[in-house]
């Protein structure tokens, strides 16, 4: 009986293929790739909201955050004083069973061949079991290498393993050195470690060092970094809301004295509170995903919608093609379920191959996921073409299958069937209600408009973004540099010397036009970027201007391609004094000069310009207090603004420091000349040994990586258009073929009683187009709801990217409207072409 | 002499596929006069429903010539042929062919609404109620076809035939798809237009309906038959064929 069964499927497949090739290829194809994209998203999202982390007793694990504020206003959203975190880490609390610190950090490797740079994690030796990390060779850290020990051991990724040590089991023991210290490898994390990304988005760690050995220095009560994690695991039924009031209680009777006495001088923090919480490992590591994921889920489901509304009109204009088979059948005896069963069949033979193709697609849809083409995404590691995938797969194939079977059977009209065998064939059996079919139509042009209005907004955002002048000098050279052991054994002013010392060899060595030395750039290797930091007109801190930070020399503001609009960059006298002033952007110094002339400020009254001299102008020589500063600086100049990607805003003060450690050389050469990381590690080594590169890109290299998130979107919404107007196509199409075919006897009727072409054509046009109307018309009230639910206050994610512009809109509409006028003809044609006679005796028109 | 409504000198039709040819049509020549009732008949495949076609342009012919009121209408692209099948023909169809989305009214105003020249709306309405009560349908005007029997569906389709005040009503088994009561009473109905001076020409195969026509046509092997049962070759004059009628006309 089965292999009966088979054999009828197989002949049924090939008959299928062979007969109706393009037919069958159509719904492979627009079956295939619509779930292949519908099983990846879903899977994705599943992995981020539903999939248990990989880790025991997941839930269980917390992340201490904090918040500061000032009588009872919120300054900082993240916010936690680095010593609270390491008092917290130090005491005992009846409702944790363990906690970790743990910090991330670059640096390079010293004995390695090649220096290469590494993503370090520094940690106490609870975090690798709190996670449940698998080892490959060796052991996680003791206690006795916890905090304070002081003793400098190394647990390798598997990859750095493989890479550096090509799997040589031999590896424990052997060490590594960073800033002079020599770590001993204990261990080696197994393949299959899932890391929780806890600081940066698509962060990996190479190898995990001792906590005692991080990089931030001395914590204190005035320091907080987004990169200093303080984790519990609590003890099962302990209440996590409980645990973040004691600990912000506690907070209060050990350490609130001791923070506001140091922080009395700091004009930022003075008079300011902390407020502890507690934050779920899983909502850490999801971070802000969900707007992506989500976005993308409801992308596929647009896309699979548009996609079935196809289906379903291709099957159905098949079966009226099938008419007369579908008589003889009757005529048999089929009934309604043999008819089903036919159609079920026919309908599974097409999802083999469409599973097939969708898993593939699913598959090119994790590996491009994986390689970041859709920014930085949580958990992308654990995703894969697993059991998952294809249950759902095939889950959907089957439901899919079965209401398309059930629902086309449930279209034949088996008493006309019947009596069309008695007739010649005229009208048909297959009968849709004109409703059904304006409606099949609608959604197919709201789909397709919605789909078209949406991407065409978030293309022409993407190409802006493009196609924006940033402002940076792309021609020049970002060199990271890591300071080795002098960070512990040298004075910062030493540092500064020893980096200056640094920028001149470089420029020696590498006949640079220019080499300036400074802090991060604005854009650089460090994707997830710093957040803003502020600038006061006052002396207490009041009405604060959002503002970037950077510092750097003269070569190295001229170097990022920034021009000064007027006044004076640094001298070399205040560089080398790190003197009190500062070089402000263009929008800066118009915000601030807006708040001089609207009285915002009062304390730099005197300065306010009411000659209508340009704005920028007025700002020279007035004082700014930087965040934290309780003396003011200068300006003693105005620069070009940076328009970057990323940064809501070209607001930045630039001051002359010299950084003490991590600093960056930007290298402007001549033209057509070029500068290798080697090169730039000689030139150090004449300096310091311990100076070494540990990121060397071009700049354009890095602009190019910050606007990858806009290269893939216009690439992703062209396509997505194209598809989705390609489906809508086929769709329409589909449905006014089949409108066609089930008028085609009515409209030889109006033929023959002297109906001219263009009376037809204007006939099929206008009753084509009434869905789209209808379309235009759900969009503009769903459109509409949107603008009044906003109105009352509520808010959604998506509705800022659909504010519909009316351009796109038109050229949406335009677009449908061309396709479907050029569907219409397309398919009169054969029927205005040809005899008359040939659509009253019932031939089919296709 | 009457006047010469349709003229057919040599008409073929061939159905060619990839495979064979076949030949529908194999030279016929017929002249209708303005008031004649010409009947079609024969056996099935003969060719009938094919030379209603040509007749009412709904098709073309291979070869031949065939005019209308003394114009050539052969060669005529399918915009001219609707213009002319618009204002010469009326198509009277066995399964009546009324749309079923309009209404009785609309049903029959349709040709008047194709007309090159638009009609007055006064008119139209004028002449649409007129045709309807000619067929005794006046009360009927607001309903769908679908709310009527066979028998008053086919007497609409003859209204609809009608107000387009063709030279040529062709009609095509009007019976075919009505009992024997219904299809007397429009066999009258017709007869009775042929007695106002409506051209007809009739394809059936009743014989009794047949026998009804001025003019009665053998149709056998895509040939018209001489009253003996042989073929009607390229008659020399379809004038003199038309002068002594009776040869091939019933008692």
């Amino acid at each position: 009986m089965l292999r009966f069964s088979l054999h009828c499927l197989f002949q049924t497949a090939s008959l299928l293929l062979r007969r109706q090739q393009l037919y069958a290829l159509t719904i492979i194809l627009t079956l295939g790739l619509t779930l292949g994209a519908l099983v990846a998203t879903f899977n994705l999202n599943y992995q981020l909201f539903m999939a248990p982390l990989p880790y025991p007793d997941a839930e269980r694990l917390q992340l201490v955050r904090g918040s500061q504020w000032q009588q009872d206003k919120q300054v900082a959203a993240e916010w936690l004083p680095a010593q609270g975190q390491l008092d917290v880490y130090r005491k005992n609390w009846p409702e944790v069973d363990s906690k970790a610190l743990h910090n991330i950090g670059i640096d390079v490797a010293q004995n390695l061949p090649g220096n290469p740079s590494f993503n370090i994690g520094y940690i106490t030796p609870e975090y690798l079991p709190m996670f449940d990390a698998p080892l490959a060779l060796g052991r996680h850290f003791s206690q006795k290498e916890g905090l304070d020990s002081q003793v400098p051991v190394a647990v390798l990724s598997y990859q750095v393993w493989q890479q550096h040590f090509a799997g040589d089991p031999a590896v424990l023991g052997k060490t590594l050195q960073f800033r002079g210290v020599s770590f001993s490898v204990v261990g080696v994390l197994a393949e299959r470690f899932v890391e929780p990304v806890l600081a940066a988005p698509g962060w990996s760690t190479d190898l995990w060092l001792s906590y005692d050995f991080n990089d931030v220095g001395t914590l204190n009560w005035s320091f907080s970094s987004n990169q200093i994690h303080l984790l519990l695991k609590l003890k099962a039924g302990a209440n996590p809301q409980q645990l973040a009031q004691r600990l912000a209680h506690s907070f209060e009777q050990w350490a609130a004295p001791e923070f506001a006495a140091a922080n009395q001088s700091n004009a930022f923090l003075k008079n300011s509170t902390v407020r502890w919480r507690l934050e779920p490992v899983r909502s850490r590591i999801l971070g802000d995903a969900a707007g992506l994921s989500l976005s993308l889920l409801a992308g596929s489901l647009l896309l699979c919608a548009i996609a079935i509304a196809n289906i379903a009109n291709l099957v159905l204009g098949r079966a009226m093609a099938q008419q007369r088979s579908l008589t003889i059948r009757i005529a048999l005896g089929a009934r309604a379920s043999h008819l089903f069963r036919q159609y079920l069949l026919e309908f599974s033979v097409l999802a083999i191959p469409a599973l097939l193709l969708c898993l593939s697609v699913a598959e090119a849809c994790y590996q491009s996921l994986q390689a970041g083409y859709a920014g930085p995404l949580p958990r992308l590691q654990e995703l894969g073409s697993g059991t998952l995938s294809v249950l759902f797969a095939i889950a959907l194939l089957l439901v899919l299958c079965l209401t398309l079977a059930l629902w086309l059977t449930r279209q034949l009209n088996y008493r006309q069937l019947q009596q069309s065998l008695q007739q010649s064939g005229k009208g048909s059996a297959v009968q849709v209600s004109g409703r059904t079919r304006q409606l099949l139509l609608m959604s197919q042009t709201l789909f397709c408009l919605v789909t078209l209005i949406y991407c065409s907004q978030i293309f022409v955002q993407a190409l802006a973004k493009l196609r924006q002048p940033s402002g940076l000098d792309l021609q020049t050279y970002q060199v990271a540099l890591t300071q080795g052991s002098l960070l512990a054994s040298s004075q910062n002013e030493e540092r500064r010397q020893l980096f200056v010392q640094a920028a001149e060899a470089v420029k020696a060595q590498s006949n640079a036009q220019l080499v300036g030395v400074g802090g991060y750039p604005p854009i650089s290797f460090w994707q997830a970027g710093f957040p803003m930091s502020s600038v006061s007109q006052h002396a207490d801190q009041s009405a604060p201007a959002p503002t970037y930070r950077y510092n750097g020399d003269a070569a190295y503001l001229t170097a990022l391609g920034l021009t000064l609009k007027s006044g004076e960059t640094f001298s070399r006298q205040q560089i080398q004094n790190q003197e009190s002033v500062v070089l402000i952007s263009q929008s800066l110094a118009r915000k601030l000069a807006a708040n001089i002339s609207t009285g915002v400020s009062t304390g730099v009254s005197a300065g306010v310009d009411t000659t209508g001299n340009d704005p920028i102008r007025t700002m020279l020589d007035k004082p700014l207090y930087l965040r934290g500063a309780t003396s003011p600086s200068r300006i003693i100049g105005v620069v070009s603004d940076l328009i970057l990607p990323g940064h809501a805003d070209s607001a930045a003060v630039y001051t002359p420091a010299t950084p003490t450690a991590f600093p960056h050389l930007l290298v402007r050469l001549p033209d057509g000349q070029s500068l290798s990381r080697e090169l730039v590690n000689q030139a150090l080594a004449q300096v310091h040994p311990q100076l070494k590169v540990f990121r060397f890109h071009s700049s354009a290299e890095i602009f190019a990586s910050h606007t990858q998130d806009a290269k893939v979107a216009t690439v992703v919404t062209a396509g997505l258009s194209l598809l989705a107007l390609a489906l809508a196509g086929l769709g329409i199409f589909a449905v006014i073929r089949t409108q066609i075919q089930l008028r085609q006897y009515e409209l030889a009727v109006r033929q023959s009683l002297g109906a001219r072409p263009q009376h037809l054509l204007q006939l099929t046009l206008l009753d084509s187009l009434k869905p789209l109307l209808w379309a235009v018309l759900v969009l503009t009230v769903g459109y509409s709801a949107l603008q009044l639910s906003l109105n009352f206050g509520w808010s959604f994610d998506f509705a800022g990217q659909l504010q519909i512009a009316p351009l796109n809109a038109i050229l949406a509409l335009s677009t449908v409207l061309l396709l479907t006028t050029l569907i219409v003809v397309g398919c009169m044609r054969p029927l205005l072409t040809r005899p008359v006679v040939h659509a009253l005796r019932g031939t089919t028109t296709q | 002499m009457r006047e010469q409504k349709i003229n057919m000198q040599g008409i073929t039709k061939v159905y060619a596929t990839d495979e064979m040819e076949t030949h529908a049509l194999r030279g016929i020549d017929l002249a209708i006069y303005a008031g004649d009732f010409v009947s079609i008949c024969g056996p099935s495949g003969c060719g009938k429903s094919t030379l209603l076609s040509l007749l009412g342009l709904l098709d073309m012919p291979s070869g031949g010539s065939y005019q209308i009121e003394g114009k050539e209408v052969s060669g005529l692209s399918l915009s001219e042929a609707a213009y002319i099948r618009n204002e010469k023909i009326g198509f009277i169809f066995q399964s009546f062919n009324l749309i079923d989305e309009l209404t009785v009214f609309d049903n029959v105003a349709l040709p008047l609404r194709y007309r090159r020249q638009a009609v007055p709306k006064a008119e139209l309405e004028a002449r649409v109620m007129a045709c309807l009560k000619t067929v005794d349908m006046t009360h009927r005007a607001g309903h769908r076809p679908n709310q009527l029997s066979g028998g008053q569906q086919q007497r609409i389709a003859i209204a609809r035939a009608l107000v387009g005040s063709p030279a040529l009503l062709l009609v095509d088994e009007p019976t075919g798809n009505l009992d024997s009561r219904n299809g007397d009473a429009v066999m009258d109905m017709l007869c009775e237009l042929n007695n106002n001076g409506t051209t007809l020409c009739m394809v059936t195969h009743d014989p009794r309906f047949a026998d009804m026509a001025s003019r009665k046509l053998h149709l056998l092997d895509g040939r018209i038959l001489d009253a003996d049962g042989t073929p009607l070759l390229q008659q020399a004059s379809v004038d003199q064929q038309h002068a002594a009628p009776l040869r091939q006309v019933a008692p």
